[in-house]
């Protein structure tokens, strides 16, 4: 099901939680919402589920505006950070739910729901935990069975909230990556929100930007990364190092984009204060006469070449540098 | 056991221990000793007696009265306090301690006034209430009201609000999300709240003693027998009452503590 | 009190819904609560100030009122030592029997008055099991002044420990063996250490100790005796009065208390309003 999201505006106790924020959700894709704590990306993701209504604006969905719509009719999926099980009913209860507080002629045959849990515990891999109580359940079990809950109801539009914000980094990614997989399948149109950068770029086929109330960027991850729209997406997105002022602007270059060299003819003299070496990467620190520190990353094998250690001097030049008008936001 | 030992641990051991032992077992053990000396028989002499039988039996019906009233108001209070905003909500709070905070006697002498054929409240309605047994049940609700409300109300401000959420996205009505998802949350906090209530009014007097006009076969109360009893000097008597209402107050108190046991701890981010 | 944000349209309950369960729960209040408080200051002074001063300024009247104050001064202190030593005894230390030593905590909430004033009748009156060993050494406790402070110090024995049980077992015992690896000696630890942290339970279970112990009417009712000028305490005396129809005067006593009431309860509102900043300062 597509999302159009027009102009909203949501305010809060006087202060603007969304400015006028637009963004498409194309039909069967995975878009993730992007951004720091205070962003906004939580509040958009009520709006579309009904769970906050906007000061202004609209949501669309296949082109019928939704914000008329209570969430019971909204036939949407959310998922909460916290789980939000309900902690008197065994995980089989929580996920038919949906299905038995159906109105009775829309309700299916107990056989039927019966079907569709076993089903469903299946696919989240949990067929014999049924009779548990949340309670009994680790963190990453609880969010698979709040993944089923919202499934049952075979929703048009999936809603995850920081769905994995209070797991542990190892379950994270394994969970990111079942989701990944879930989606292909299912094709069900899905947002996630994140502030997680590696989430957003490794799990969505669309990665929306947000800061301040407002969508600063919205396209591929890759594009994201390689053509930051804005000084505040080049940095939170990915590390970047801010190099000087020019004209119109600040100049940022990526540390891998910074070409290091032991001629002098080749850039600024820089002496290496830091080195990590982990993996195919090595991770420098410059120190330029000026005071300024920057970033670069370069492979191992160009390491060894120019023989660089603690110490080094050296000379450094941004091979690729990306200019942003200045934004006094950050 | 192990014990970790701390300076001090001598000194508040023997207070602790002293305290409980010359303040709550020791009179305890005098009534006990008092109820096994008994004479033969008083204790079904006493009970089969039909003024005891009739007054125990309207404690426990007038109580179970005031808790069930106090279950439905309390409840609605607790709510309205924490889920809708509205001026003066943090007054209305404070507030409802008085029943607490007002000497019970004080309590008393005012609702038999209030409700009394003069009184603000009582000229209005077409039927007595005081010295009757609305009024006792008038009189316990009172008293007790705050119970249900405190037990309620810290329970409620915990119960996240995504629970809910949940529930109406996945299309449930907000009818069935109350019954379905929030009620079976909330009862054990309202039924310990119950417990307390009837607990707290199958042994209350001073407010009683007023509205009551403490007519035998009528008004008249369990503990306000047993200070009949006193004032006759049947101590026997006065011993087997005392017993019997407090088996029913020990009754109660196993039922909170079962009920925090069971469902004490339960954690909400689930 | 924490706010609720409302939720929203169509998850919560609809807005007339909300308008008429408040509008209901404020009727509820004002008529259930408020009228009977109104009821008291409204009866006290409608015979005038006159009356009402006078009835105050009565000797039995102001016997009562001394006798009040000195039972509950006692409570406040019997049961503000008790349960200093108590809660820490049981918030910070696995004792033998240490579920059945918190649930003896909580006997003389569960107990009637009327039972409790019975039991240290049973005690210590003539018949009683202490009585005579009292009698041979000429101290009346029954129908006494003594008898009256004893039961007033049992039905507010718990109060303190109440409180001051979670908060010890909340503040755990970090900052106290800190506070002794730095050299302090244990007074020193309990005076700057333990007590600062328990400041405001302590201070809130004494409000609700004193206002108990003020108003107590069953228990002492069994063992006063009734004895005019000399076992009445302030209730009692109301009742006294009452019997005798001097309305304005039993009125005059109760308003009294339920200003000392309405103060405790202001008094309860800030302590909780304090203890509340400091835990989200610190």
């Amino acid at each position: 099901m597509s999302i159009e999201v027009r102009n909203l505006t949501k305010r809060l106790g006087g202060k603007t939680i969304l400015d006028r924020v637009n963004l498409e959700i194309p039909e069967g894709s995975l878009m993730a919402l992007l951004g720091p704590s205070g962003s906004g990306k939580t509040t958009l993701l009520r709006v579309i589920a009904g769970l906050e209504s906007p000061d202004e604006g609209d949501v669309l969905v296949r082109g019928e505006s939704n914000t008329v719509r209570r969430p019971q009719d909204r036939h949407v999926g959310f998922v909460f950070q916290h789980y939000a099980l309900f902690p008197h009913m065994s995980v089989r209860q929580n996920v038919a739910f949906g299905l038995d507080v159906k109105p009775r002629a829309l309700r299916p045959s107990k056989e039927v729901i019966r079907a569709r849990v076993d089903e469903l515990l299946e696919l989240i891999q949990m067929d014999s935990y049924g009779s548990r109580l949340p309670a009994e359940l680790s963190g990453g079990q609880r969010q698979r069975v709040a993944l089923a809950r919202a499934l049952a109801v075979e929703p048009k539009v999936l809603l995850l909230d920081e769905p994995f914000g209070a797991l542990d980094a190892q379950v994270r990614a394994e969970l990111r990556q079942w989701l990944r997989r879930l989606h292909d399948v299912s094709k069900v149109t899905t947002v996630l929100v994140t502030h997680d950068q590696e989430e957003a770029m490794e799990v969505a086929d669309t990665v929306a930007v947000m800061n301040r109330a407002r969508v600063e960027q919205v396209g591929h991850p890759r594009d994201i990364y390689d053509h930051p729209a804005t000084a505040f997406v080049a940095r939170f997105v990915g590390q970047m190092n801010q190099l000087h002022q020019v004209a119109d602007g600040t100049a940022f270059a990526r540390p891998h984009e910074m070409e290091l060299s032991l001629d002098a003819s080749e850039g600024e003299a820089a002496q290496v204060v830091k080195l990590v070496s982990m993996g195919p990467l090595a991770r420098l620190r410059l120190r330029l006469p000026s005071g300024l520190e920057l970033d670069a990353h370069l492979t191992r094998e160009r390491l060894a070449q120019l023989q660089i250690t603690e110490g080094t001097h050296l000379f450094v030049r941004p091979g690729k540098v990306s200019i942003f008008a200045d934004d006094y936001s950050i | 056991m192990s014990f970790t030992r701390r300076p001090g641990f001598a000194l508040s051991t023997g207070i602790t221990l002293l305290g409980t032992s010359l303040m709550i077992l020791l009179p305890l053990a005098a009534l006990a000793m008092k109820a096994i000396h008994a004479k033969a028989g008083t204790f079904g002499a006493v009970l089969s007696n039909p003024r005891v039988q009739t007054a125990c039996l309207f404690s426990l019906g007038a109580a179970l009265a005031a808790a069930l009233f106090n279950l439905v108001w309390g409840s609605l209070i607790a709510w309205v306090l924490v889920r809708y905003p509205f001026p003066g909500r943090r007054l209305a709070d404070a507030l409802v301690d008085l029943p607490f905070a007002l000497p019970t006697a004080v309590a008393g002498l005012t609702l038999s006034s209030l409700y009394g054929p003069k009184g603000w409240i009582g000229h209005l309605i077409p039927f007595p209430v005081v010295y009757n047994r609305l009024g006792v049940v008038l009189a316990l609700s009172f008293v007790s009201l705050p119970f249900v409300v405190r037990s309620l109300q810290p329970v409620l401000e915990e119960l996240p609000r995504e629970m809910e959420e949940a529930a109406a996205c996945l299309g449930a009505t907000r009818w069935a999300t109350l019954r379905k998802v929030v009620l079976p949350q909330l009862l054990p906090a309202i039924l310990s709240g119950f417990a307390l209530s009837f607990a707290r009014a199958v042994g209350e007097y001073g407010s009683v003693v007023f509205v009551s006009g403490n007519l035998p076969f009528k008004t008249e109360i369990a503990p306000l027998l047993i200070v009949v009893k006193l004032e006759q000097y049947d101590y026997d008597g006065a011993v087997a009452l005392a017993v019997i209402m407090l088996a029913v107050s020990l009754l109660v108190l196993t039922t909170i503590h079962l009920l925090h046991r069971r469902f004490g701890g339960a954690t909400h981010h689930v | 009190m924490s706010d609720f944000r409302p939720l929203a349209e169509g998850v919560g309950e609809p807005r007339w819904l909300r308008r008429s369960l408040t509008a209901l729960t404020v009727v509820f209040m004002a008529v259930f609560l408020l009228l009977p408080l109104a009821n008291i200051f409204h009866a006290a002074l409608s015979e005038g100030w006159r009356v009402f001063l006078a009835s105050l300024q009565d000797e039995n009247a102001a016997a009562a009122i001394r006798l009040s104050l000195v039972s509950t001064a006692a409570a406040v202190l019997i049961s503000g030592v008790f349960g200093l030593a108590a809660a820490w005894l049981l918030g910070r230390h696995r004792i033998p029997g240490h579920g059945l030593w918190v649930a003896i905590l909580d006997l003389p909430f569960a107990i009637s008055p009327v039972v409790a004033g019975l039991m240290f009748v049973l005690l210590c009156g003539q018949d009683g099991w202490l009585g005579p060993w009292f009698d041979r050494h000429g101290i009346q406790i029954i129908f006494a002044k003594p008898g009256i402070v004893l039961a007033t110090a049992f039905v507010t024995f718990p109060f303190v420990a109440r409180e001051l049980l979670p908060l010890v077992q909340a503040l755990g015992p970090e900052s106290e063996e800190a506070a002794l690896l730095l050299g302090a000696s244990p007074l020193q630890t309990f005076w700057r250490v333990t007590l600062p942290a328990l400041k405001w339970g302590l201070i809130y279970g004494v409000i609700l100790c004193a206002s108990r112990a003020m108003g107590e009417f069953g228990a002492v009712s069994v063992v006063s005796g009734h004895i005019r000028g000399e076992t009445m305490t302030l209730p009692l005396h109301i009742e006294a009065t009452y019997n005798e129809y001097q309305f304005g005067a039993a009125f005059a006593c109760a308003s009294l208390l339920s200003l000392m009431a309405l103060v405790s309860l202001a008094l309860k509102s800030f302590v909780a309003w304090r203890a509340r900043r400091d835990r989200e300062l610190a």
